[in-house]
Formats: structure tokens, sequence, C-alpha cells
């Protein structure tokens, strides 16, 4: 998750252009699919 | 090179009466769930019976507001690349933290939570806590208000070219109405409703301005022969190729410090928004089938704002720098405009109602945040023994003052560049309440005193916003200094003067924090 937060700025300065502004939404993507998994691996009802 | 649209008689009536339909559905909702608001704690929270379909569309409905659907064309039309940094590239990341850790709003609302405050007073068991957090939340949100007014009066005048103060005085009489009828269960569904109309109008105006543009190899090439033209039409040698732009040290995209801050404000700012974690307030029980289905139209959603974004791009290939001498909206005419180039009348109405609805429903959330500080945070706080039925007509008349005033300030004073403005409050909201909210809910360690002294502190550093007393004390000018100085300032603040401070009984912190499986 951490790499996905810093290669953001990474791939902006590096590649730039729309693949980018898209491959930030990319790795958006697995953040939020990383996080999820986590959330349901240690799963409490509250 | 297409002509940039003007306002009809036609796109006048198409615009009426697809933002009258929008809301006559949502004041509709609203008596449906006035029967069910029997008493006060019904009105403010509901059943807790709520699907996670309708909390997930809810959810990003108060999150991406004026801002995702309006502002974000803006953004990319006046910074080119550089913009994409408050159009919330990331923003996603941040939503998703908030789905995460503001699922334990439930353990709460069963403690009799029923606002973002009385969780702080619960938590840390401290009446001043929940006073001074209901305060602050009404403070930044009504700066957040202004915001959503300002996206609704701009594509209201470019849509109709007629004043819109009475359009918008009877569109906030209208949400009044909703509100006060409906409650926290009636917003939610309107609030799942509105979110909802934009995705499905943000994705289809994204995607088709792609190819109205030339496509996108075509839209990358304007931009990158672009300059940054000022509002007013005045150009300037910088250039809009690149993912920076030293434009001014008050903008996010200024440099690479800039962007930093506007990743964290992203990634915090989501869980910070108490008009955001408060739609867990009233979620059911759900199962790892439901919350991942919550999850998946949380991250549908939040590709809206890219969307939108797109939009602007593709306004500056194909209209160059026109629009910044449009005043008073300039660059941020560049969404309502497509939609009009692309669909005629019945693509601006369709537009302008994905836009009322992101903004109507972000103000919604928020003056229901508001009218409950009030009631529930300060005077229920102060008189506990103030009658429920006094108290639910005194939310209902509040939500009045919290729909005019900002309103009022927008007719009076509008702010030049919208998401800029708005992120202004944005960053203290995530940095105070993401702190204080929603660590605190996981961190047995956190302390009232801890809490306390980040809410001071991040209203203190909000006053160096490089827009208001910051331009005179540098680095405070810069707003990526301004922001990191805020957030991190915000965490190492709660952190050390938690671990300095005495925490709460064991056995008080017990109950908050077993686990529940």
């Amino acid at each position: 998750m951490a790499l996905c937060f810093v290669s953001v700025p990474v791939i902006a300065a590096t590649v730039g252009g729309w693949y980018a502004y898209w491959g930030t939404l990319l790795l958006s993507v697995v953040w939020s699919a990383a996080i999820l998994w986590l959330k349901i691996s240690h799963w409490e009802d509250e | 090179m297409t002509a940039i649209p003007l306002p009809t008689p036609e796109s006048t009536v198409a615009v009426s009466v697809a933002v009258s339909c929008m809301l006559a559905v949502s004041v509709g909702i609203g008596i449906y769930f006035f029967r069910r608001a029997k008493n006060f704690d019904e009105w403010m929270v509901g059943h807790g019976d709520i699907g996670p379909i309708v909390t997930g569309l809810a959810l990003t409905a108060t999150w991406l507001s004026g801002w995702a659907i309006f502002g974000n064309a803006g953004l990319g039309y006046t910074y080119g690349w550089s913009g994409s940094w408050l159009i919330g590239t990331a923003n996603l990341m941040g939503l998703s933290l908030c789905v995460v850790l503001g699922y334990r709003m439930r353990r709460y609302a069963a403690l009799g939570a029923r606002t973002v405050p009385e969780v702080v007073r619960i938590r840390f068991d401290s009446r001043l806590l929940q006073a001074l957090a209901g305060l602050t939340m009404m403070i930044l949100l009504i700066v957040y208000s202004v915001g959503q007014y300002k996206a609704m009066a701009s594509v209201w005048r470019l849509t109709t070219g007629t004043d819109w103060l009475w359009s918008l005085a009877l569109t906030a009489v209208l949400c009044g109405v909703y509100l006060a009828l409906g409650g926290y269960a009636g917003t939610q569904f309107s609030l799942a409703l509105q979110g909802g109309i934009f995705m499905v109008v943000g994705w289809i105006f994204g995607i088709a301005s792609i190819f109205w543009a030339g496509g996108p190899a075509k839209i990358a090439e304007a931009i990158a022969t672009s300059n940054f033209v000022k509002p007013g039409g005045a150009a300037t040698p910088v250039s809009l190729a690149g993912y920076t732009a030293p434009i001014s040290p008050a903008f996010p995209g200024y440099d690479w410090i800039g962007v930093t801050a506007s990743l964290f404000m992203f990634l915090f700012m989501a869980t910070g928004f108490p008009h955001n974690i408060v739609r867990f307030l009233g979620l059911r029980k759900t199962t790892k089938r439901e919350y991942t289905l919550l999850m998946v139209i949380v991250a549908l959603n939040c590709v809206t704002p890219l969307m939108v974004g797109a939009m602007g791009f593709a306004a500056r290939a194909v209209w160059g720098s026109d629009l910044m001498t449009l005043a008073p909206v300039y660059g941020d005419a560049a969404a309502t405009l497509v939609s009009m180039a692309l669909g005629g009348p019945v693509g601006g109405a369709v537009f302008s109602m994905a836009v009322f609805a992101a903004a109507i429903s972000t103000l919604a959330g928020m003056v229901m945040i508001m009218a409950t500080n009030v009631t529930r945070d300060l005077i229920y706080n102060l008189v506990p023994k103030a009658s429920p039925r006094a108290l639910l007509l005194t939310s209902r008349l509040l939500i009045i003052p919290f729909l005019a005033i900002p309103l009022w300030w927008t007719y009076t004073s509008p702010p030049p560049i919208l998401s800029e403005f708005m992120s202004g409050s944005a960053v203290a909201q995530a940095g105070i309440f993401f702190f204080v909210v929603a660590v605190s809910m996981y961190w047995k360690r956190a302390t009232k005193v801890g809490a306390i002294a980040t809410i001071i502190y991040g209203m203190a550093v909000a006053l160096l916003h490089p827009s208001v007393y910051g331009k005179f004390v540098p680095p405070f000018n810069h707003w990526g200094i301004w922001a990191l100085t805020l957030i991190f300032g915000c965490g190492a603040i709660y952190v050390g003067l938690s671990l300095l401070t005495k925490p709460a009984p064991e056995e008080r912190l017990a109950k908050l924090f077993t686990k529940q499986s």
C-alpha cells in the first residue's frame, strides 16, 4: 500500500500525461483492494 | 473550432425541468421518511437498518461534492496536468480508508452516539470535547458549504443565462424541506439517489468529451503546448505540460511539496469529513460480501472526479484559453459548456442536474451535521434534561440559517476558483478529525488532552492558510508547507500529548475496544 502511495508522484514526474492520470487510478484500485482484504481478513462485526 | 455554447430559452426550460425533477424525487423521499422519524433520536440517525448499497452511494455523494462534478473540470482546464492533484486522482485511496475506519462508527451508535462529536464524547468521556468538536465542525463546514452554492450558481448561470439567486434560494428551500422531514434516513436515501445520478452522468460525459476533443493523444498534445492564463485573460510563460506548474506558492501543484501535501490531504480528509463518516452511524450489520459490495460502489464512483477532470482537459484542447475571459466563472465553466456542446440543451440539463445532485447532497449532509452540532452537541450537552421534542423542532428550524448563511456568502463574495477555496477547509478537517475521531476509535492510548490540543492547534494553523494570514507569514504563503504543517502537526500533537497524559481507566476502555466477532 505504501508503494502504491509513493508511486503516484513518481509516475507523474517520470511518465506524465494520461498514463500518470489513469495510472494513479489503477494504483488507487490496488490500494483499496489491499485495504479491503486486510479488513475482511481481520473482520469484526462492530 | 467548436463554438462556445450559449444559453438559450430551450436550455433554460430543460435545466429547470431536470433540476426540478431531481429535487421533487428528493422531497418525495423526505416525505416518505417523515413518518418513520418519530422522535429526535430517529430523526438524527434513523433505525440503524440502512443497507450497504444505499450507504455506499450516500457516502460517495457527500464525498464528491460540487468540487468533483463541477470544479474538477475547472482545475483541468485552468492548470492542465498540475490540476490533477486537486482533481483527486488518488481520492479512492482516501475514501476506501474511510470505509474501513468508519465501519466502527456502528459500535458507537450502539453505545448511544447520534452525532460525530458524540462519538468523541463517548470515546473520551468529555462533554467539553464534544462541544469543542461540534463548534469546530460548524465553522469549517460553513466554509465548505459556500463551494456547493458556487457550483450550483455557476452551472445555473451558464445554462440558463439568468440570475441564480432565486433558483438557488428555491433549491435551498426544497433541500431544507427534505432534510427537516426525512431526517437522517430520508437524507441518506436522497443522497444515494443523487450519488447514483452523478456517477452515471459523470462517466458518460467524461468518456464522451475525450472523443469529442479528438481523442487522448490530441488532448495531451494541446495541454503540452499550453501555458497558464490568469482569470481575466492575461497570459503567462508558465507551461502546463508537467504535473507541477510554478504559478504561485499558494497553488497546490506549485511544486512537489504541494503535491505531497495534496496527496496526504486526500488520504486523510475522506475520513476526517464529519459528513462522510456519519454515514456509517445508520448502517446495519453487514456480511463480508455486503461490505465488499459497499467498497465496489465506492470505487466506481471515485472514478467520477477523474472523468470530470477529463472534461476540463478536453475543453482546453478545443477552446484553448478562451474561457479564462469568461468572468466570473472562468475555467470553472468548462464542464457545463462541454456538456452543452456534446448534447445541446438536453446535455446541459442532464449535466446541470448532476451538478445540483452532487452539490445539494454534500450541502444536505453538512447542514444536517451543523444543525445537530447546535442541538445535540451544544444545547443537549449543556442541558441534558432539554425536551427531545423541543430539540427536534430546534434542529429543524436551524436548517434555515445553515442553508441561508453560505448562500448569502456566495452571493456577496463568490470564491474565484472553487476547488482551491474548498481545499482550505478540507485540510483543516483532514488534520483535525482524522485523528480526533477516526484514529481515536482504534488507538486506546489516545487521551482527551491530546484530542483537545489537536483541535486548538488545527484551527490556529488553519488561519495561516496562504489566502488568509499565511501570505504575511512565510513560509506559510506556500500551500504545501501550510497543509503539511497542519496535518502532521495535528498528528504529532495528538500522539505526543496523548502519550504524555494519563489515558482513561482500563475498565472504561474495555467496552470500547473489546474485539467483536
